[in-house]
């Protein structure tokens, strides 16, 4: 097969996002306006305006595309407004509040005015049978398929075509599961049916059973819309495959993803790892944290020996979901996040936030609270005539004002002092948020380079650097289309998982490889029907363990020689290792279990995203001007070099402090950092007092001119 | 220089507030992942604290809210009794409930953290030990007349001296306990206090010892001005409130009384609980610590309602005061047993809801169904390990508030929504119990314009060998204890029942505090009751009642006798003229 071009197209709320890569490496960004009510209808509106572009009809443009990867919300905002398919839940009789039990624990704790999260199935839609196995998958129970039958009729009577079924124990046997399953079939035409032990072969009823209504939920609406997107990508007559970003950070076929819909839940972010690995990776790091700082919230997330680390404990909307899926951390910190100060005298920033409306003071919509972003007007970091490519003059006086009289007052501080408390109270959450991410792992944060998105990340990721001490940032050119860069780069990724209770030193190993052996077959079979051939295929098998008594496990990754023959004494020595960087120690004389038998199957994309060479100009083309911004360090306002982001190319370099605008936000050098373009355009921030050991390092494409 | 006159910016005051809350939260993080027993990590059943040198809280990652207000009092005695003998290094382990612990299985680790030479902090790990000695896996064992039957008492001692392991104090205990897992638990809590004390003196380094000083001062001042302004907007007046336990374990039909006289003066409020009754002869008595805690727990929620939000560190409770008689249910006189005393928490919990029901309409909650459940142990017939197993799966409901309903199966005051319950598959992997279902308790909430919180029905049966339970709680029906009470005009909340079903056929009505042995294949059943209402039953939403009736929870007969609800017959639709005719009517008897 020649080498086609390449499509990410990133889905969001309000614009959709296009990156298109040809072969000769060239790039192209577009942009076009979603439209909520038919999301596919957006995609084909843009891939049009691409092809205008370039003097093309569309069907003349696609037949040069071989791949077009996608991540969508579509999923997301149906759980998040509610508006899934109303869902039906088969529990095991005795466990018909499974769900609404939850784990046990309020959000607050001395909250009694605090609601519980809007149920995702009804109560009178939770229908109990009688049928039971124990943790070892003998059957007590017989199922009743009566029972089955009946509740089947019900749901039909009810006009409910989404159902999930969730017994005790089916992990371990899932005979029950899969006969429902068939009545339910029979009985209920064209129904979506969820199979836990099929989506989740795990223990903790909560989780799977959560997990698997989830997906139900919002599975229809997946296929629906998948359905009606390959739809119109045939009508203008695209040849090559579509792919679907996963809440795993891998890629997946529309057909993968209809049975799996509740892995396309939080799928939107779960590209920027691998698109932070992309941005690090010419300077060679095979690891790095990436953060996402908009209007109401920063997420954070890892990526560590080239691979974004995964948990499968995530909630979404206070609901578990136990599949694997990319860790992303998120905080209610912002630029809409308002501040205030308490009645003892205590600054406070967020969690409430301003949102879009009415906004901070200085947009003019009505904002009377004064947030982060007019803090970051007000010390001189956003220049108020270069906001949004100057379309929109922010108000800065109205934002000094309300800072000075309802924090800079109160606090006996003047109003630049106040609105810089502002600042560096934000930046300490979200670093605290970053090192949670980290400590939890056992990882130091100071040894991973920091990848920054979102509208307000350029403008406080120095900040937060220096709170972690990191060396090293990158801000990429077009902080847009990063999600869709990273989607380009994403390997298919399947996960699969089998719970067991097992004495590690005492287990069959040919029965775990025999359990790794199935699912590998089974990872293979759904690789090459997506196109993958089998020199692409990878696995990585892996135990989740745990001291005998634990109730957590640790995920403990084998290499893929473990497939054929698994050594025993090897796989206690990683654990033991992780267990003590993690936690602080290890202990030989206790046994230790194995909980889970994992195996991910990854499929290699062909291709490579490494950018053509950019043409641009030195700093002192970029040279705006001067103006006063808040030093940190001197903790005084400095005068500061301003440039303009777009006419400075690789090889540019300037000295902290100053300031990069780039139209829709701006970069913040603060006087302790460096920065200068690489190879591939982003901004490097680097610590200068460590600058002939990062500059090693960054790559320019040309050779680095020393100040 | 003196904390007082060092320059404040009251910038750095919330950062570093941000950052001790951080820490404290990353030593609780690590703590539960790392311990063996599932009351820490399954369970959560620990708190991690930061405090100042003089023992002075200064941040705190609370699980469980009874452990953590308890693992303060303490620090007072192990700072008085070392004195000058406290040493960069030293770990040091507390139990005892007459030397300021809240309860004797709730162990404390306790790390000096030093900068430049002097003491200048301290972390904690406290968290409930699934054994600490005594007569009983796991201490709860309502025969114990005094504190060595319950537990080796662990008055302060170094289990490590200037960064050395003394191991003969660590064989010692750790010969005194029967599960050889649990010190692997207090391993973890030393690794935890170890984080908090890295992260810390890197703090220290960065600002200073007088800057450090200063501030945390500051961050202390404003949650107390904060605290002070808000008891100022409380109306000024002395108020009254009780609460009745039954049964102290040993005779069930013996009542005692829990009173408590709360006055508010300006930015002050004390809670005097002079005219409690006496202390008991058995387990049922409440160390001091721990009815401190449990005052907390009741004005925190009280604030929480308010919608005001204070950093939890001294400055919170400085303008409270307590008053625990010596020698009541509250304040029992050595050697006194106590293992019971955190579960009474419920009753110091309903003093002070009812007392300030009148002053604080708008915050208070209707009485809670009472927290009951067990602890089990035994060893697995397969395996032969011993077990210990709590089944906090028992849950009652809170009582409604203005505008709220109960949160269903809220469970235990006393860790005030933040201990999680056991999974079922996880029950059944990790101990020899098999359940038979596990629910919400139709009919359980009492009615109001605000339900209470629904409770939760379960049995399950052990197979476990030479196994025993002891049940731990209050609120029978058996017992003939008293509801929980509804307040203006809302309907009482309901009560909770445990019977065993023995192998050979024959039950038992299972007290509330009463120690059984269980036969393998005893069946425990448990209805635990639900919260009481808020407000006239009769003012609640139709819909939301005809919800709560198609749901399953409410039957038809209770929503027309609490609600004045008509469902059409045969249906669980509304019938929307006979519930107007039955309501109206109501209204005109009720008015007569």
């Amino acid at each position: 097969m020649t080498m086609g071009a390449r499509i990410g197209i990133d889905v969001g709320g309000t614009f959709t996002d296009f990156l298109l890569i040809n072969p000769d490496g060239s790039r192209l960004v577009h942009k076009t306006s979603s439209i909520p009510s038919d999301p596919a209808r957006a995609v084909t509106q843009g891939l049009r305006e691409i092809a205008e572009t370039q003097g093309l009809a569309i069907e003349e443009f696609l037949a040069g595309v071989d791949t077009i990867v996608h991540g969508t919300t579509v999923a997301t905002n149906a759980l998040l407004t509610r508006r899934g398919n109303r869902t039906g839940l088969l529990t095991t009789e005795g466990f018909r509040d499974v769900l609404a039990l939850r784990d046990g624990t309020r959000e607050e704790a001395y909250d009694n005015r605090l609601l519980p999260p809007t149920p995702i199935v009804e109560r009178r839609d939770t229908l109990a049978v009688p049928g039971r196995v124990t943790s070892a998958g003998e059957e007590v129970t017989a199922l009743s398929e009566d029972a089955v039958r009946a509740a089947g009729q019900l749901f039909h009577e009810r006009g409910i075509t989404s159902i999930a079924i969730s017994f005790m124990h089916s992990y371990a046997n899932e005979e029950h599961e899969v006969r429902a399953e068939q009545i339910l079939a029979q009985e209920i035409p064209g129904a979506y049916i969820t199979r836990s032990s099929e989506l989740l072969a795990q223990a903790r009823y909560y989780d799977r059973t959560s997990t698997s209504v989830l997906n139900s939920y919002v599975g229809p609406i997946i296929r629906d819309y998948i359905g009606v997107l390959t739809a119109t990508l045939e009508e203008v007559s695209f040849k090559g495959i579509l792919l679907i970003m996963q809440s795993n950070g891998g890629v997946t076929t529309p057909e993968g993803l209809t049975a799996r819909a509740a892995l396309s839940l939080l799928s939107g972010p779960a590209s920027a790892p691998t698109a932070g690995l992309l941005e690090v990776a010419p300077h060679g790091w095979d690891r790095c944290l990436t953060v996402d700082m908009g209007g109401t919230s920063f997420d954070a997330a890892i990526v560590d020996g080239g691979r974004p680390l995964v948990k499968t404990d995530g909630t979404i909307d206070r609901w578990r979901i136990a599949l694997p899926m990319v860790d992303i951390h998120t905080i209610g910190a912002g630029g809409g996040s308002i501040a205030s100060v308490d009645e003892g005298g205590m600054l406070r920033v967020g969690p409430q936030s301003a949102g879009a409306v009415p906004g901070p003071i200085s947009y003019r919509r009505g904002g009377i609270q004064p947030t982060t972003t007019d803090a970051d007007v007000v010390l001189g970091y956003i220049a108020p005539t270069s906001f949004l490519g100057g379309e929109m003059t922010l108000d800065v006086d109205a934002a000094r004002k309300a800072i000075a009289q309802q924090i800079g007052e109160p606090l006996g501080l003047d109003p630049t002092e106040a609105a810089a408390g502002i600042y560096e109270v934000v930046n300490v959450s979200m670093a605290a948020g970053v090192r949670e991410i980290t400590v939890r792992r056992g990882l130091d944060p100071r040894d991973f380079p920091i990848v920054v998105a979102g509208g307000a990340g350029p403008v406080h990721a120095a900040a937060i650097a220096r709170e972690l001490e990191i060396p090293l940032l990158v801000v990429p050119r077009e902080s847009s289309i990063f999600c869709a860069a990273g989607m380009l780069v994403c390997d298919f990724r399947h996960d699969y998982v089998q719970s067991q209770q097992w004495n590690l030193s005492s287990m069959q190993t040919s029965e775990v490889t025999g359990i790794w052996a199935s699912m590998a077959e089974q990872g293979r079979t759904t690789l090459m029907d997506e196109g993958v051939s089998t020199d692409r295929i990878s696995f990585l098998p892996s135990l989740d363990m745990r001291y005998r008594g634990q109730w957590f496990e640790i995920n403990v990754p084998l290499d893929e020689s473990s497939l054929d023959s698994l050594d025993i004494a090897a796989a206690a020595d990683k654990f033991h290792q992780i267990h003590n960087e993690q936690f602080g120690y290890h202990t030989e004389d206790t046994d230790i279990e194995v909980l889970n038998v994992r195996l991910t199957a990854t499929g290699l994309v062909e291709g490579s995203t490494q950018p053509s060479e950019r043409e641009g100009g030195t700093a002192l083309d970029a040279h705006l001007g001067r103006r006063e911004i808040w030093s940190p360090l001197h903790r005084r306002m400095v005068e500061a070099d301003i440039y303009s982001g777009s006419s400075m190319g690789p090889g540019a370099e300037i000295q902290g402090p100053a300031i990069i605008e780039l139209g829709t936000t701006s970069i913040v050098v603060l006087d302790e950092y460096d920065a200068v373009v690489d190879v591939s355009g982003s901004f490097v921030l680097y610590l200068r007092e460590r600058a002939s050991e990062m500059r090693e390092r960054i790559q320019t494409g040309s050779t680095p001119v020393h100040v | 220089m003196t904390a007082t006159d060092h320059a404040i910016d009251p910038i750095l005051a919330s950062v570093l507030q941000r950052r001790l809350d951080a820490i404290s939260k990353e030593m609780a993080t690590l703590l539960m992942r790392s311990s063996r027993s599932p009351i820490f990590n399954e369970i959560g059943d620990l708190v991690t604290v930061l405090f100042d040198a003089r023992g002075r809280t200064l941040a705190q990652a609370e699980y469980a809210a009874i452990i953590a207000f308890g693992a303060r009092p303490p620090l007072d005695y192990i700072i008085e009794y070392f004195g000058d003998e406290i040493c960069d290094g030293d770990v040091i382990v507390h139990n005892d409930v007459f030397t300021g612990g809240n309860q004797n299985a709730d162990t404390g680790i306790y790390v000096p953290i030093f900068h430049e030479g002097e003491l200048v902090a301290w972390a904690a790990a406290k968290g409930h030990l699934a054994d600490t000695g005594g007569m009983t896996a796991g201490g709860y064992n309502p025969a114990a007349r005094e504190v060595w039957q319950e537990s080796l008492r662990i008055p302060p001692v170094k289990i490590y001296d200037r960064g050395v392991l003394r191991k003969d104090v660590w064989d010692l205990i750790s010969a005194n306990i029967r599960f050889g897992f649990v010190m692997e638990d207090v391993k973890a809590m030393v690794g935890a206090c170890e984080i908090g004390r890295r992260h810390l003196s890197a703090l220290l380094d960065r600002y200073g010892r007088p800057t450090f000083d200063a501030h945390m001062q500051y961050v202390i001042d404003s949650s107390e001005r904060q605290v002070r302004a808000e008891i100022a907007r409380w109306p000024d007046g002395t108020y009254r409130g009780e609460s009745e336990m039954v049964s102290d374990g040993i005779d069930p039909s013996r009542r005692y009384r829990i009173a408590c006289e709360i006055t508010i003066a300006g930015e002050e409020i004390s809670f005097d609980f002079s005219e409690t009754d006496d202390q008991a002869p058995g387990f049922t008595n409440m160390p001091p610590a721990s009815a401190a805690g449990a005052v907390r727990i009741a004005f925190l929620m009280l604030v929480a309602a308010g919608d005001v939000i204070i950093p939890t560190n001294e400055g919170l409770f400085a303008p409270i005061r307590t008053v625990f008689r010596e020698g009541s249910l509250l304040n029992p006189r050595f050697p006194a047993a106590t293992i019971f005393g955190n579960q009474m928490s419920d009753e110091i919990m309903e003093c002070i809801m009812s007392a300030l029901a009148d002053a604080l309409p708008d915050r208070v909650t209707a009485g809670w169904g009472k927290y009951v459940s067990t602890a089990l142990h035994g060893r697995d017939p397969v395996t032969d390990d011993p077990y210990v197993t709590l089944t906090v799966f028992q849950r009652n409901g809170p009582g409604a508030m203005q505008g709220t309903h109960g949160w269903d199966a809220f469970g235990f005051s006393g860790t005030a929504g933040q201990m999680r319950s056991t999974d079922p598959e996880m029950l059944e992997i990790t101990s020899p119990h098999f359940m038979e279902y596990h629910e919400l308790l139709p009919d359980s909430a009492g009615a109001g314009t605000w339900r209470g919180g629904y409770g939760t029905r379960s049995a399950w049966r052990t197979e476990g060998v030479g196994a025993h339970g002891v049940s731990m709680g209050e609120g029978l029906e058996a017992e003939g204890a008293l509801p929980g009470r509804g307040i203006f005009g809302g309907r009482d909340a309901s009560l909770s029942r445990m019977v065993l079903e023995f192998p050979d056929g024959s039950t038992k009505e299972w007290g509330s505090k009463e120690m059984v042995s269980l036969p393998p294949g005893t069946v425990i059943r448990s209805w635990c009751g639900g919260g009481a209402g808020y407000g006239d039953p009769l003012e609640r939403d139709v819909d939301d009642v005809v919800a709560e009736i198609q749901s399953g929870l409410l039957s038809v007969e209770k929503a027309r006798e609490d609600y004045g609800v008509i469902v059409a017959p045969g249906t669980q639709e509304l019938d929307e003229r006979a519930t107007l005719a039955f309501r109206s009517g109501a209204y005109l008897k009720g008015s007569k």
